[in-house]
């Protein structure tokens, strides 16, 4: 498979939207160890809106367009700094990137690189401060590595889900240094971190529709 | 602590609609945000700032005649949402650009560059000026964790009246960064305030002891020290101020006391008169002193100091009439003096 057309994109985020509403308990629970302990519902807020919103089959001329509308939907939704971070990974690579009406994996990945960048500039996190940042480097790494070795796009979300995957298990041993989850130093430990697991879960998720269409 | 309020969850919303209808010759709201706006904004870059409510008159107080052209205010101590911010830039946009003040703190920080960066997107011209003033930290530590207080009046006041005269964007957003950095805010708190909602105290400082530096929500500051008597604390507060901005005999200041709520405006003077002494002593003048509520704590017990070190082309544009709700300015000089009916 090479590319996937504006109305695939939909379908796929709104499969991802469903499927990380359900893990609400799961993430509020990680959350009550390290953090506020509301990670879960911003999850369920931000996305579940976002759900609702794109079922409502609107016409999207770009995939530029779409993804504006993802961000600006979790701004609106989702509140806090998580809100600001989910709405950046959607808007913060637009600016550096053509306007398409399909999706291949060489944009996808140059989407993600430059999204991954204005995390880390408005975050002022880096990779090993416990944070989103650890699972969703590696798998635009992942991508990138797979766009230059031209493979197939659905081979190639796999391989992010799973370097995903590392890298939010590799938060487990790692302190935080931002919101709550600092004040809790070593308890933090063999905890990983919430916003990880989501980047992880979308990921996940995104390879998981994949498996669910034909070729 | 018994409360004036209605429905808790109301507090913003209401505020922004009696600070509104007390000033509905030059103020109105944006309607479906908890923003506001003046009526009548001339054709200029677009100066105005954000933050959460709780620290009144703070942000809300300061939209009006060369100062703010707008503010939107988010739930009690929480930043207003990228969204919000957003739209209210779209609700006063005049083609000119914009400029968007906000404190240093995370939740502040964040929405402001995200609504930059939507903004930008779409074609406005916006840019952020992030306000480091209070010395939460020792004088010379990363300036990137001092949070950011009463100096974002000074930005304010000063980016208000140079849009007025008609400063492009790019010239207001270097201006905008000498103040943020020539102003300077530190504060001594003697007890905590109480959430407006529920009434309880936000955090506990023991009855013998006062905190320097701390951060209006408690968070911890520069030093704690037993009780003190006021010039005690005053000449404490003092040699952080200096320290950080290198004061020299020859300065010229602009000088704030602002209580943090519950401190009366007798013990406010008080501690004015001691800094007026101390600075009077290093040979450095005031141009211009305001003692009065500008950030609170709810009703917090405490003040901070805020000193701006002005130049001549800081002092131009400090020294233009001012109008808002919570500050107010009359020139000194006959050459500054304009006609404020001229923007009515």
């Amino acid at each position: 498979m090479k590319s996937l057309s504006i109305n695939q994109v939909v379908e796929m985020i709104i499969y991802i939207c469903s499927k990380l509403v359900e893990e609400e308990k799961y993430l509020t629970e990680i959350d009550k160890k390290i953090g506020d302990g509301d990670h879960g519902i911003t999850v369920k807020r931000g996305f579940g809106s976002l759900k609702r919103v794109l079922e409502k089959k609107q016409h999207f001329n770009s995939v530029n367009e779409l993804f504006k509308l993802c961000g600006i939907e979790i701004l609106k939704n989702m509140g806090g700094a998580s809100g600001v971070l989910f709405g950046t990974l959607f808007i913060g690579g637009l600016k550096y990137v053509e306007e398409v009406n399909y999706i291949t994996l060489g944009f996808l990945s140059r989407f993600f690189r430059n999204s991954l960048q204005s995390i880390i500039n408005r975050g002022r996190a880096s990779r090993g401060d416990k944070t989103m940042i650890d699972a969703l480097f590696p798998a635009v790494q992942a991508l990138e590595k797979s766009s230059k070795k031209h493979e197939d796009i659905r081979i190639a979300i796999k391989n992010a889900a799973l370097e995903a995957k590392k890298g939010m298990e590799s938060t487990k041993n790692m302190k935080a240094k931002f919101g709550r989850a600092k004040h809790y130093g070593e308890r933090a430990l063999g905890i990983p971190d919430p916003g990880a697991i989501t980047v992880y879960l979308i990921f996940k998720h995104m390879s998981e529709w994949f498996s669910l269409i034909p070729e | 602590m018994k409360r004036i309020i209605n429905n808790p969850e109301d507090l913003v919303k209401e505020m922004i609609e009696g600070v509104v209808e007390a000033n509905k010759h030059w103020l109105e709201i944006i309607p479906g945000l908890n923003a506001m706006k003046k009526k009548k904004i001339k054709d200029k870059v677009i100066v105005m700032s954000n933050g959460g409510a709780g620290c009144e008159p703070m942000h809300i107080g300061y939209v009006g005649i060369g100062m703010g052209d707008a503010t939107c205010i988010g739930e009690i101590y929480t930043a207003p949402s990228a969204y919000t911010i957003y739209e209210t830039v779209k609700a006063v946009y005049k083609g000119k650009g914009a400029i968007l003040i906000c404190a240093n703190f995370m939740g502040d920080y964040l929405n402001t560059d995200m609504a930059v960066e939507l903004l930008n997107l779409e074609g406005y011209r916006v840019e952020k000026i992030v306000v480091n003033d209070d010395l939460n930290v020792e004088p010379g530590a990363d300036p990137d964790k001092r949070g950011g207080t009463t100096g974002i009046i000074y930005v304010l006041k000063v980016l208000g009246a140079a849009s007025e005269k008609g400063l492009e964007l790019e010239e207001l957003v270097k201006l905008g960064n000498k103040v943020k950095n020539s102003v300077s805010t530190i504060s001594v708190t003697l007890y905590s305030g109480s959430f407006p909602q529920t009434g309880e105290l936000m955090f506990e400082i023991p009855d013998d002891t006062i905190e320097f530096g701390m951060g209006f929500n408690g968070e911890p500051g520069i030093k704690s020290s037993k009780m003190l008597k006021a010039d005690e604390m005053v000449e404490i507060m003092f040699e952080h101020l200096k320290k950080d901005l290198e004061l020299q005999n020859g300065d010229e200041v602009c000088s704030m006391v602002n209580s943090l709520g519950a401190t009366t405006y007798m013990e406010q003077h008080i501690v004015f008169r001691k800094l007026a002494q101390l600075l009077k002593k290093e040979g450095v003048s005031i141009y211009d002193a305001k003692i009065n509520r500008y950030h609170t704590s709810q009703e917090a017990g405490g003040v901070s100091i805020t000193l701006l070190k002005l130049d001549e082309e800081l002092k131009k544009y400090y020294n233009f009439p001012a109008v808002s709700p919570a500050f107010t300015h009359l020139p000194h000089n006959k050459q500054t003096v304009f006609q404020i009916r001229d923007f009515l």
